[in-house]
């Protein structure tokens, strides 16, 4: 286990009209699960391969404990590496791809033997030490591909998109795998995704990247409850967050917001912080489950879509000329092309600046 | 949507019955088609491969001479018993082998060599390829020529390099013990763009990701060549292995206009034998008899080969 530091990182490549990344800091603690999330191109992928010593920094330091390593080899570097398409060497068995960095580095045969067999009980795969990776299924070659990084014990883990091949129930149970192994080996584990709820479930720590910089670092629970910007907000969380313009109109002893033709009174405890963007207009985060349904209207809404998702209902209805989303009970008797009254929980409503994006 | 998917496994199910008859409309519509298509190349592969290789079948029992094919008497076996009889053939045979041996050992490592250095980012990669791509598109006979008289024995270039780095004129084509290693050389050095080629594109059809997983496992630029480049690269080894070996047996050009076969029949190579007994000695059916050995040999190699490429693992 170790710290990992990335100082003013940079990447250029000779035919990009931008860099791809961009003075990038971040810090992980040792033993921490850090997940660097973001949509394709972001440069997520890049960063875990800098980290890996496959690609060269354009500028930055890359520190693993107090070693700098970004002038070192990758075999130098002291980390093990998952990879999307599993990488195993398809004329070794399973038990000589999960020993081969083992027996390059001259370790004792018995104590090789030791490790292959105790990684393989924990991964489940003793059964298959001598078939050849083609005759695993998916998950299997995922597992041993996950036993070859156990069995050299890294100081860091880096796992680079690990469940994109795996269909959806074996992507679930291989993600609740690596959460109970991380946290046996309280190992340092850098995993990049472009699946959020991937990101929310295994992370001490989700790192938001775009366009090669750092939206917004935090628990998951922070990134949900108060994403820092609009494109945080619309990247985290599924159904995405409802984004609607509004303008703040400040009265002889309330706030309210007017979104489209539909006016809201802001609750006492909230309306102190939307005075002072009185007269303005701002942009107002709501996730699909604080519409509700209870009763007190803030407005009527015709359902354009009615999807009943098991322990919840989505309707996808039009309010100020957005289409929205919200998750409302499964009992809740409400058909396409009828009404139906909801209210927004305002005291959870994110609020952001409409030119710049931050949250305000 | 659902129909097309019902007709489309339907097709499939019938082409894999095997029957190979077409069973619909359509399929007996893809059929003509596709007959169509293949017809012209049909034709001309019959009349100028398959007829002839017949007709040399035929020979091969036959005694007679080009110059009189009516007088062509049938022998039986008989020219394949004097090629057990008489030592020419096997001799050409040894030969010929020898070359082959030669040709491959030396084009496998400095092709792959080559390859490497093709698949790598350093510089003068395009000019390299162009030159090693240069004598393969050239004529053999021209590339014969010009060696002809690179080794001429007294005026030759290699023997003034030679002079230069104090050794004395060495008699090449002209010499028993080096008129064959000068035709491998001459080999190689024509044939070696090719296997370069081959070999660059099984190295840049190989996953990077595996590379890379050796990398961070610990392994040395050399240990990922040695565990993981070429175990995985085996069948294109094997495949430039035939391919060298099919051209080799089939070399004529420099056995021709370089040695005639001498010294000695020291590089009397097997179709070179043929076009002699043919030609020169006037035994076609001899040559004929000749030919279906080497034909024989030529399957039986290829067919090795296809049963070594059905590989165990693939990636």
């Amino acid at each position: 286990m170790a710290d990992v530091s990335l100082k003013k990182v940079g990447k250029t490549y000779e035919n990009a009209s931008a860099n791809t990344i961009e003075e990038l800091n971040l810090d992980i603690r040792s033993g921490e699960f850090v997940v660097l999330v973001g949509p394709s191109g972001c440069g997520k992928s890049t960063t875990l391969r800098m980290i890996a010593g496959l690609e060269e920094l354009s500028d930055g330091q890359i520190w693993i404990g107090d070693r700098r390593v970004d002038e070192l080899e990758p075999r130098e570097r002291d980390i093990a590496m998952v990879f999307q398409n599993y990488a195993l060497y398809p004329h070794m068995t399973v038990a000589q791809n999960m020993s081969f960095g083992l027996r390059l580095s001259g370790m004792d045969k018995a104590e090789i033997r030791r490790r292959v067999e105790e990684a393989a009980k924990v991964l489940d795969i003793s059964a298959l030490l001598e078939r050849r990776p083609k005759q695993l299924s998916g998950g299997q070659r995922q597992r041993v591909a996950m036993g070859r990084a156990m069995v050299r014990d890294p100081a860091v883990f880096l796992f680079d998109e690990p469940l994109s091949n795996l269909d959806a129930k074996l992507r679930g149970q291989m993600r609740a795998e690596i959460r109970r192994l991380h946290k046996r080996l309280k190992a340092t584990t850098i995993y990049v995704t472009h699946d959020q709820v991937e990101a929310m479930t295994l992370a001490d720590r989700v790192v938001v990247l775009n366009k090669g910089k750092i939206e917004q670092q935090g628990t998951p629970e922070e990134l949900y409850e108060r994403p820092a910007t609009r494109f945080v907000a619309g990247f985290i969380g599924s159904p995405t967050m409802n984004l609607l313009a509004a303008d703040v109109v400040a009265e002889s002893e309330s706030v309210s917001l007017k979104i489209g033709e539909v006016s809201i009174t802001v609750p006492a405890e909230r309306a102190g912080a939307l005075a002072a963007h009185a007269g303005s207009t701002i942009e107002i985060g709501v996730r699909p489950e604080h519409f509700l349904a209870d009763g007190a209207a803030d407005f009527s809404a015709a359902v354009d879509m009615s999807e009943l998702l098991g322990p919840t209902k989505l309707i996808h209805f039009t309010l100020a000329g957005v289409t929205c989303s919200a998750m409302l009970p499964p009992e809740l008797a409400v058909r396409e092309g009828e009404r139906q009254s909801l209210r927004i929980a305002l005291d959870r409503i994110s609020i952001f600046d409409p030119q710049t994006g931050n949250a305000l | 949507m659902s129909a097309t998917n019902t007709l489309s496994t339907a097709s499939a199910t019938s082409v894999k019955s095997g029957t190979g008859k077409p069973a619909t409309r359509r399929q007996k519509r893809d059929w003509i088609f596709a007959a169509g298509f293949l017809a012209p190349f049909m034709i001309l592969l019959l009349i100028f491969q398959y007829l002839p290789l017949l007709v040399m079948a035929r020979n091969s029992v036959y005694d007679y001479s080009l110059l009189n094919p009516a007088a062509a008497k049938f022998v039986g076996l008989r020219n394949f018993t004097d090629m057990i009889e008489y030592e020419d053939a096997a001799v050409s045979f040894g030969v010929t082998f020898l070359f082959a041996l030669g040709v491959v050992l030396f084009v496998i490592p400095v092709a792959f060599a080559l390859a490497l250095f093709l698949n790598s980012k350093l510089p003068a990669r395009g000019l390299v390829r162009t030159m090693i791509m240069l004598p393969v598109v050239t004529s053999s006979v021209v590339v014969a020529t010009m060696w002809s008289f690179l080794l001429d024995p007294s005026n030759g270039l290699i023997n003034g390099v030679l002079n230069i780095v104090g050794i004395g004129n060495q008699p090449f084509l002209t010499s028993t013990s080096q008129a064959l290693p000068a035709l491998i050389a001459m080999t190689v050095w024509q044939q070696v763009g090719f296997g370069a080629i081959l070999f660059l594109a099984g190295l840049q059809g190989l996953p990077a990701e595996l590379t890379e997983a050796a990398r961070i496992d610990g392994a040395t630029r050399r240990q990922v060549l040695w565990n993981v480049t070429i175990p995985l690269l085996s069948r294109t080894t094997l495949f430039v292995v035939v391919i060298m070996t099919v051209f080799s047996l089939q070399a004529f050009a420099p056995a021709f206009l370089m040695t005639q076969g001498g010294p000695q029949e020291s590089t009397n190579l097997i179709v070179y034998h043929i076009y002699n007994s043919a030609f020169i000695m006037q035994q076609a059916g001899y040559a004929s008899a000749l030919s279906v050995v080497l034909l024989l040999v030529v399957l039986a190699i290829s067919m090795a080969q296809m049963a070594l490429l059905r590989s165990r693992w693939n990636y």
